[in-house]
């Protein structure tokens, strides 16, 4: 099986062909993948406020369970996300930047189901590939990475397992955009499916 | 920098430093190439992604991106010849850079003299 490729520019073009109630679906399964990642992190460090994002996140869900948008709501919870960035400068050693990442996807979800704009659903997707990188990278623990450990990185497995989730996931809205099965079933699968997925999202196995 | 700042520029936030790498051959380094780090935070995959032939990237996590350049340089076994960064260097990376036989040349820039 090839190695996958976070192909920002292709994931865009694809992104691009769904409404936006699906792009900004796709961009909340991208977020709520990481959920664990900001609750380990306002656990471990007493900062933060998981409650919070967990209510952010079900207002993004509820928000598409619906035809229109309610940007009064959304952007209530904008705020709120906004607020439980990690503050000072982020820190590899501890979990700030997977928090960070996971905090960020949920405001990029939140701004692409506002806005519709389909960059903002690419950035809730480049977070997670990213979240997963550094964790993958910390564990290789490098000092250099050239062409042979970049690819090592590419091609671990969590890496591969949350790129082909985020293909799996647009072949989905895509088969919805094109055949007569309703948006709302396929938003709630998606739901579902990245609930699911969340608690494996930084599983560790053996390098 | 306010809050929303970070979101937008995620993928910006790193102070770049370079050293040019020569001397002696090593197995993940060779003459001449460039060395490109982060600050704090390491190069995210988009950042990486811009790398040229001739460059790669260095990490450290938690370090400043100069310390995390040259020690790179160190570790594989090459001497610096010059170093710039986007932010000033402050004065404990400055003070490392002097150890090493570095002259700050200006507020981001520093060079090796053989």
């Amino acid at each position: 099986m090839p190695t996958l490729e976070f192909d920002e520019r292709k994931l865009l073009t694809e992104l691009e062909q769904l409404t936006d109630r699906l792009r900004a679906a796709f961009a909340a399964a991208c977020a709520e993948r990481q959920f664990q990642c900001y609750v380990r992190y306002s656990e471990i460090s007493q900062n933060g406020d998981h409650h919070k994002l967990a209510r952010a996140l079900g207002c993004i869900w509820e928000d598409l369970g619906k035809a229109q948008a309610d940007h009064t709501a959304l952007e209530r919870q904008l705020e709120v996300c906004l607020s439980l960035l990690p503050n000072g400068e982020p820190d590899e050693l501890d979990d700030r930047v997977f928090a960070e990442n996971a905090v960020a996807s949920v405001a990029f979800a939140i701004r692409a189901r506002i806005t519709g704009v389909s960059q903002e659903a690419v950035w809730a997707a480049r977070r997670a590939y990213e979240s997963l990188d550094h964790y993958v990278t910390n564990r290789l623990n490098p000092t250099i990475i050239d062409p042979n450990v970049e690819a090592r990185i590419l091609a671990h497995p969590l890496v591969q397992a949350e790129l082909e989730r985020q293909q799996v996931d647009l072949s989905q809205l895509h088969a919805a955009a094109t055949t007569s099965a309703g948006e709302s079933e396929v938003i709630d699968q998606l739901h579902l499916h990245s609930q699911n997925d969340a608690p494996r999202f930084l599983d560790a196995k053996p390098l | 920098m306010s809050r929303m700042a970070v979101l937008t520029l995620a993928n910006g936030r790193s102070t770049f430093s370079k050293v040019m790498g020569f001397a002696r051959a090593q197995p993940i380094l060779r003459a001449g190439e460039t060395i490109i780090a982060g600050g704090i935070v390491d190069l995210v995959p988009a950042q990486r992604a811009l790398l040229q032939a001739g460059e790669v990237a260095a990490r450290l996590p938690g370090a400043h991106a100069e310390i995390t350049a040259l020690t790179a340089a160190q570790e594989a076994g090459f001497a610096p010849r010059a170093l710039a960064t986007t932010r000033a260097i402050c004065p404990a990376c400055a003070a490392v850079i002097e150890s090493l036989g570095g002259r700050l040349v200006g507020a981001n820039t520093a060079v090796f003299p053989r």
